[in-house]
C-alpha cells in the first residue's frame, strides 16, 4: 500500500476540506554514489480541526515527512498544499512569511531562544511580522498555559515541561492554521507530557486548530483523532481514534514485515 | 523590530561578543594611532616627517585588512556557535533578509562602543609611537602629535566600515542556515558537510593567486623605496587566502593524525576532522599572524643586510628600519590579541562537550591533554601555512635586493614567531579549558 488517504472522521465537521494535503511526496538524499529514498511517494491529507499523530520506527522518514509538510525542508518532487497555498512553489522569503503567519512549531527540545524571556519568546513571531499583539492577549495565553508567574524568566530557569508549554504559547499566539509538533513530549516526564498533550487537544477542540504531531509514544498517539503509521518512506496504515494499546500493538508488528522484506524495493 | 531582538541577543551573549569587541577595540586603537602619525607627518612644515606619513599610510592600509579579517573571524565564530538558535528563528518566521539585518545590527551594536573605547588608547599609542620615532631620529625632537577631528574620524570610520563589511559577510552565512536544523537531534554540524563552502574556496584561491601575483610582480620592479610597499601585501594576501582555505587542510590533517595517534590524541584529531569548518576560525587568524610577522620581519632584515656601508649622520636607513620594526611589532601585537580572543571564545563554547566527556569516559587531565593536542596541531598547521605565505613576500624581495632567494636575517626571529604562536595557542586554549572543567561535569551539561 503506497498511498493512504483519510479524509473524514468523526470530529471533522460537515464537509471536511483537508487543511494539509501532501501529494506523491518524494525526498531523496544523495550520499556518495548511492541515493536514499527517504520519502517514497507519500500521499496523505490531514483534515481541518483534527489532531493527527504520525508514528513509525526510527529512520522511517516520519521526521522528514513533517519537515517537508511544514515548509522547513523542500521535497525532491511532489506537492505540499496548506490552506490552498502550494508551498513547493514559494521562494525562501515567501515560505518564511507563510510559516510565520500560518504555521506554529513545537519541537522536542531547544524550543526557545535562550537570551529572551518567556514573554519575549512568545511574542517573537509577531514582532518579526511587525504585527501588534495586545498585552492582554499575551497575558491570556500565558495564564491559560499556567506560565503567568514565569513570564519574565529566561528558559534556563524553567523545567522542561514549562519550556514546552512556553513553546506552545508561542505557537498559539500566532493564531496559526496548522501546528506541527515533532516529538513534543519526547523530553518530558509523564505528568508534564500529559499537560502538553491536553493543551494540544484543547487547541483542536476549542480553537479549531489542525495539528500534525510526530511521536514515538503510544500514549501521546492515543489522544489523536487518527494515527498514521509510517515505515520505510511510505504510509502503511491508519487507525482512527485508537487506544494506546492498539497503537502499541500496531507499532510492534510494523517493524517486522519491513525487516523481512529486506528494506524497500 | 529586528533591532530589538538583536540588542537583546547581544546583551544575552556579552561573553561571546567579547571576542569581536576585543578585536574592534585593538584595531581601532591601532588605526587611530596610524592616522595620528600620518596627520603629524603631513602637518610638519619642513616636510622632513613625510616618511612618517608614508609609513603610517602603508601600515594603516595593511592594518585595515587585518582588522577586517579579525572581525569577520570573530563574528563568524559567534554565528557558527548560534547555528541551532538561528535555525529556530528561521523556522518560526525570521526571513533571510531579517536574519542578515539582525546580524548586522548585532555587530554594529558591539562595534559602536568598541570603536569609541578604542579611539582613546589609540591617541596614547600614537604619542608613544611618535616618542619612539623621535628617539630613533626619524622625526625631529619636539614634533607634536597632531590629532584633529579627521584623525579620530578616519580611525573610527575605517574600523566601523570593516566591522560592517564583516557583519554583511557573516549575515549572509547566517541567513543560509537551513530552518530544518532546528529539528536536528544533536547540536553541531551534520556529519559529512563539506569543510569548505564553494564561495570560501573561490575567495581563498583568489587571495592566494593575488598574493603570488603580487610577489611575482615585485620581481620586475626596480630596487627602491616602493619595493617594500609592493612586496609587503603579497604575504598578507596569501596568508588571508590560506587562512580561508585552512578548514580543508585541517580536515585532511585531522583524518591522517587520527590514524596515527592513540587514545587522547586520536580523540583530538577526530575533533579537528569533524569540526574542520569551525577549526578554520582558530587556524585562520594564527596563519595570518605568522604570515605577516615572518614576511614583514624578514623583509626588513633583508633590507638591513644591504646597509653594510658605514652609517653616516645623514643616512636615514637604520632609523627607518627601527621604526618599521616598531610598527610591525604593533601589528603582531594586534594579531595576537585577535588570536587570543578567538581561541578563548571557541574553547569556552565547548564547556558542555568537556562536561559530557568527563561524565562518560575522560578524566579532567585527559580533557586538558586533548585540548592541548588539538591546539598544538592547529598551531603547527598555522605556522606551516603562515610560513608558506611569508615566502611570497620574502623570496621576491630578497631576489631583487640581494640576488638570492633566501632572505637574510637571524633564525631566532622565525623561531620566536613560531614559538610565540604555539605558546599563545596553548595558553589561550588551556586556560579556558581548565576553568571550564573546574566545575562538576554535571553542571557543565546544563549550560546553554
Amino acid at each position: 500500500m503506497t498511498r493512504t488517504l483519510y479524509q473524514s472522521h468523526p470530529t471533522a465537521g460537515p464537509v471536511a476540506r483537508p487543511s494539509v494535503t501532501l501529494t506523491d511526496l518524494v525526498k531523496t538524499y544523495r550520499i556518495g554514489n548511492s541515493t536514499t529514498r527517504v520519502l517514497d511517494g507519500v500521499t496523505v491529507a490531514f483534515p481541518r480541526r483534527s489532531l493527527t499523530a504520525v508514528m513509525g520506527p526510527s529512520g522511517s522518514g516520519k521526521s522528514t515527512l513533517l519537515q517537508c509538510a511544514a515548509g522547513l525542508d523542500r521535497p525532491t518532487s511532489g506537492s505540499v498544499v496548506i490552506e490552498d497555498v502550494e508551498l513547493t512553489r514559494l521562494d525562501e522569503t515567501a515560505l518564511t512569511r507563510f510559516r510565520r503567519d500560518r504555521l506554529g512549531f513545537v519541537f522536542q527540545s531547544y524550543n526557545l531562544i535562550p537570551t529572551l524571556t518567556v514573554r519575549q519568546n512568545v511574542t517573537l513571531p509577531a514582532e518579526l511580522a511587525a504585527r501588534h499583539v495586545p498585552a492582554s492577549a499575551v497575558r491570556d495565553v500565558l495564564a491559560h498555559l499556567g506560565l503567568d508567574r514565569h513570564a519574565d524568566a529566561r528558559p534556563a530557569a524553567l523545567s522542561g515541561g514549562q519550556q514546552q508549554r512556553a513553546a506552545i504559547a508561542r505557537a498559539l499566539l500566532a493564531d496559526p492554521a496548522v501546528i506541527f509538533a515533532d516529538e513534543p513530549t519526547g523530553a518530558l516526564d509523564t505528568r508534564a507530557a500529559g499537560q502538553v498533550l491536553g493543551l494540544l487537544r484543547h487547541a483542536v477542540d476549542t480553537a479549531g486548530r489542525t495539528i500534525v504531531m510526530v511521536t514515538h509514544d503510544p500514549v501521546a498517539a492515543a489522544v489523536a483523532d487518527a494515527v498514521v503509521f509510517f515505515a520505510d518512506g511510505r504510509i502503511r496504515d491508519t487507525l482512527l481514534r485508537p487506544s494506546a494499546e492498539a497503537v502499541a500493538a500496531r507499532m510492534a508488528t510494523l517493524a517486522a514485515p519491513v525487516e523481512a522484506n529486506g528494506g524497500r524495493r | 523590530m529586528t533591532w530589538r531582538l538583536a540588542l537583546r541577543t547581544v546583551r544575552g551573549r556579552l561573553a561571546s561578543y567579547a571576542a569581536s569587541a576585543g578585536a574592534m577595540i585593538a584595531g581601532t586603537a591601532l588605526l587611530t594611532a596610524f592616522a595620528a602619525l600620518a596627520e603629524t607627518g603631513l602637518a610638519d612644515p619642513s616636510g622632513a616627517a613625510e616618511t612618517l606619513a608614508i609609513l603610517a599610510a602603508i601600515m594603516g592600509g595593511w592594518t585595515t585588512v587585518i582588522v577586517a579579517y579579525g572581525v569577520v573571524a570573530t563574528v563568524s565564530l559567534v554565528i557558527g556557535q548560534r547555528e541551532r538558535e538561528l535555525a529556530l528563528l528561521r523556522a518560526i518566521g525570521t526571513t533571510p533578509a531579517q536574519t542578515r539585518r539582525m546580524v548586522l545590527v548585532e555587530t554594529v551594536a558591539v562595534a559602536l562602543p568598541a570603536v569609541a573605547v578604542g579611539v582613546v588608547p589609540g591617541i596614547g599609542l600614537g604619542s608613544f609611537l611618535l616618542g619612539r620615532m623621535v628617539e630613533l631620529d626619524v622625526v625631529a625632537a619636539g614634533t607634536p602629535l597632531v590629532t584633529t577631528a579627521r584623525t579620530l574620524v578616519v580611525g573610527a570610520a575605517v574600523s566601523l566600515v570593516s566591522a560592517v563589511a564583516a557583519a554583511a559577510l557573516a549575515g549572509r552565512r547566517a541567513s543560509r542556515i537551513p530552518a530544518v536544523l532546528a529539528l536536528a537531534g544533536a547540536a553541531g554540524p551534520a556529519t559529512g558537510a563539506a569543510p569548505l563552502a564553494r564561495p570560501r574556496l573561490v575567495a581563498g584561491l583568489l587571495f592566494v593567486l593575488a598574493g603570488i601575483g603580487t610577489g611575482l610582480g615585485t620581481l620586475g620592479m626596480a630596487n627602491g623605496p616602493l619595493l617594500a610597499a609592493a612586496a609587503g601585501p603579497a604575504c598578507i594576501a596569501t596568508a588571508i587566502g590560506l587562512a580561508l582555505l585552512s578548514p580543508a587542510v585541517v580536515a585532511v590533517v585531522g583524518r591522517t593524525a587520527a590514524r596515527l595517534a592513540g587514545g587522547v590524541g586520536r580523540l583530538a584529531a577526530r575533533n579537528l576532522h569533524a569540526r574542520a569548518a569551525g577549526a578554520g576560525a582558530v587556524v585562520g587568524p594564527m596563519t595570518l599572524l605568522v604570515g605577516i610577522a615572518v614576511g614583514t620581519l624578514y623583509m626588513q632584515s633583508t633590507e638591513d643586510s644591504t646597509l653594510t656601508a658605514p652609517v653616516g649622520p645623514d643616512d636615514v636607513g637604520p632609523q627607518f628600519a627601527a621604526a618599521n620594526y616598531l610598527v610591525v611589532a604593533m601589528i603582531i601585537a594586534f594579531s595576537t590579541i585577535a588570536v587570543t580572543n578567538t581561541l578563548v571564545a571557541a574553547t569556552w563554547h565547548r564547556r558542555r562537550e568537556f562536561g559530557l566527556l568527563r561524565l562518560t569516559a575522560s578524566t579532567r587531565r585527559q580533557v586538558l591533554a586533548m585540548a592541548a593536542v588539538e591546539s598544538t596541531i592547529s598551531a603547527v598547521l598555522a605556522i606551516a601555512l603562515g610560513s608558506v605565505a611569508a615566502l611570497t613576500t620574502t623570496v621576491p624581495y630578497s631576489l631583487v635586493k640581494t640576488g638570492s632567494p633566501v632572505p637574510s636575517g637571524p633564525l631566532w626571529m622565525y623561531l620566536a614567531v613560531a614559538g610565540g604562536t604555539l605558546a599563545v595557542a596553548l595558553a589561550a586554549t588551556l586556560t579556558p579549558t581548565a576553568r571550564a572543567t573546574r566545575v562538576r561535569p554535571i553542571l557543565a551539561l546544563s549550560t546553554a
